[in-house]
């Protein structure tokens, strides 16, 4: 073994080229907080990559602020070692990573290095295909409208606020309502969602989150099968600004990636509130100007150019999408701070989680009134469609009358008829975490509920109906109904017909084997 | 802080420009220095002098170099004569952490590092 060692050091000893050259230089006037101030080096690129020398090693250092006599550096590595007066060389190469279908799997941070303990990303030489973090966003031309689901398994979800390939649906919530939670779900179901056989490769891009939660969630990511196809993009708490502020790039380019290939890529940013922080925090020590709450004056051009390249692509392009499914958290429920109202406007639509639906029991706690997908129904299956569509009215007609629901006893029959009704479908929307249901299933219990098959039963046990129904269709009638709608995407008359009959079959059994 | 300090430089820089005797060379020096101390600007002296060195320098076309090898090196301007030009200013500096061979700076701004210490470094990364 120490043969190989030698013969491979004689290699490289051997096939060293030495090329001494006359370098341009700059030298450290100020290092801290991870900013340094460099003079000197005149020909210097805006975001350009630039090497520290410093007693032990080089650093990288990314240039953000070129000023008349000096240059503003963000340090990408660890900035202990760096001192005022060391020596600062230009490499003309801007931030770019390496990406490819090894990714995959893996959990690295914003550089490309791993962080898992798995070894080498990529074999070294192999024609490596290089992304730029900063990458302009594909054009009016090269997009299409959206028109493929992209199913989260979470019932109120994929009914009433459906998510399309290549939208951008912001998730937004107090802390602890489940917005983690409903991002965890929308990844698991891609397992089971091969729509049209082209698997979505799920980009999870942690920014700023304890490193035991990162944890967690890479562990339930493997226990669900779901690392297969899924990547983290790791910039854990203790990790500084410049990789908090670089992470959702990165998950970006890596997105970007599949999506040029023509495959389906889904990015999660969790959070850009703390997204927003880092880049506050590094333009405060860069001196930049101050504006509103102390966040620079381009905090919405940060997000809006991240966001902006999550696009479907057309057909010449190779037709492939990038869903983007930022996170964004708000204190108090407060929508209208800075950050959030920017990224609404910026992002097709809002799923908005409430903590007092989540108090109630309502979980997920979507706030179906407040929620919007700007794509719709142009997202969702002709099947979900037929079923979903008077969804929405059910549930604004039962909220209208929620004020009642305290002394129903003393309403006319038709109000208490759809405020059972309601009562019935809100618990049907009701889904544990890590259960997400798909989406033949979703079309079936719907129909079931919407049609009033299930306003006899005493609430309490609408859960339990529901779980035994969905099991009941999976066993007898995989073939007949849950195939033909799962591969036509639609409930045809045929169908329908034939599912009506099981659910007064089952409903019938039921009522036997309780009675 | 009255005037940037790159302005006092521009200043005393054009002033100096134009030729004068001894004499007036020495008033020119000595009204710069009252005029900064009526600006209140006495802080900055230090700094006001670099870039005024470093003005002239550039105006001039005179370099500054500085030679760093691991051991002295006897005769170095003579060795480096076609490198050097008439008024540039040579400095030598021994370092022991070179190993061997030699590294020139020019004006702070331009490098060659021919030095062993970073060939091995090169080599090993």
């Amino acid at each position: 073994m120490s043969y190989d060692i030698i013969e491979k050091l004689k290699q490289e000893i051997e096939g060293y080229k030495d090329k001494t050259e006359w370098e341009t230089i700059g030298k450290i006037t100020e290092v801290g907080d991870g900013i340094v101030k460099i003079i000197g080096l005149p020909k210097t690129l805006s975001q350009e990559i630039l090497l520290i020398e410093t007693d032990q090693g080089e650093r990288r250092a990314l240039v953000l602020n070129l000023e008349e006599g000096a240059i503003g550096a963000l340090v990408l590595d660890d900035y202990t070692a760096i001192k005022a007066g060391d020596i600062v060389k230009n490499t003309g190469q801007v931030l770019s990573m390496e990406v490819g279908a090894e990714l995959i799997g893996r959990v690295v941070d914003p550089l490309g290095n791993p962080l898992d303990g798995r070894g080498h990303l990529f074999q070294k030489g192999s024609g490596l295909t290089r992304y730029f973090l900063e990458n302009r966003a594909p054009s009016v031309l090269d997009r299409e409208p959206v028109d493929t689901p992209l199913h989260t398994g979470i019932k109120a979800i994929d009914a009433m606020i459906p998510i399309g390939r290549g939208q951008r649906e912001l998730i937004i919530g107090d802390r602890q309502t489940g917005k983690t939670a409903v991002v965890l779900d929308t990844i698991i179901n891609q397992r089971q969602e091969t729509r049209d056989k082209r698997q979505v490769v799920c980009i999870y891009v942690a920014i700023g989150q304890k490193e035991s939660k990162i944890a967690k969630i890479v562990e339930t990511l493997k226990a669900f099968g779901a690392m297969e196809y899924s990547i983290v993009v790791s910039a854990p708490a203790s990790s500084p600004a410049a990789l908090w502020y670089l992470a959702p790039y990165a998950g970006c380019a890596i997105g970007e990636y599949f999506r040029d290939k023509g495959q389906d890529a889904v990015v999660i940013y969790d959070d850009l509130s703390k997204h927003a922080w880092a880049y506050r925090q590094i333009s405060l020590l860069l001196r930049r100007p101050p504006g509103r709450e102390a966040y620079p004056g381009d905090i919405f051009y940060l997000h809006s150019r991240l966001l902006e390249r999550a696009a479907k692509l057309n057909k010449e392009k190779g037709g492939g999408s990038l869903t983007a499914l930022p996170i964004v958290e708000t204190q108090l429920g407060d929508v209208t701070a800075y950050i959030p109202t920017n990224v609404i406007s910026i992002t097709d639509g809002q799923i908005y989680l409430e903590s007092d639906l989540f108090y109630q029991g309502v979980r997920p706690a979507i706030n179906v009134g407040l929620s919007v997908s700007r794509v719709g129904s142009a997202a969702q299956t002709k099947a979900m469609k037929k079923v979903a569509g008077r969804l929405r009215l059910a549930l604004a007609q039962f909220r209208e009358l929620q004020a009642f629901v305290q002394f129903s006893a003393d309403v006319d029959e038709t109000t208490k008829k759809r405020i059972g009704h309601g009562q019935v479908v809100t618990e049907i929307l009701k889904q544990n975490d890590l259960l997400p249901v798909s989406f033949e299933k979703q079309v079936v219990i719907l129909y079931a509920a919407l049609n009033n098959y299930l306003n006899a039963l005493p609430l309490a046990d609408v859960k339990k109906t529901e779980t035994a129904f969905l099991e009941y269709v999976e066993k007898f009638h995989e073939e007949d109904i849950l195939k033909s709608i799962r591969e036509t995407g639609d409930l045809s008359v045929g169908t329908e017909e034939k599912l009506k009959g099981v659910i007064e079959k089952f409903l019938e059994g039921r009522f036997e084997t309780t009675n | 802080m009255k005037h940037s300090r790159k302005t006092y430089a521009k200043a005393f820089g054009e002033l100096a420009a134009q030729s004068r005797s001894r004499t007036e060379e020495a008033t020119l020096v000595k009204n710069f220095l009252r005029t900064i101390a009526k600006n209140n600007d006495t802080h900055q002296l230090k700094k006001i002098f670099e870039e005024t060195e470093k003005l002239l320098r550039v105006k001039s076309g005179r370099r500054t170099i500085v030679v760093e090898t691991a051991r002295a090196l006897p005769g170095l301007p003579g060795r480096l004569k076609n490198f050097l030009n008439k008024n540039d200013l040579l400095e030598e500096k021994k370092n022991p952490e070179l190993i061997a061979g030699i590294k020139i700076t020019v004006n702070d701004e331009e490098q060659f590092d021919g030095t062993l210490k970073r060939k091995i470094e090169k080599l090993f990364t």
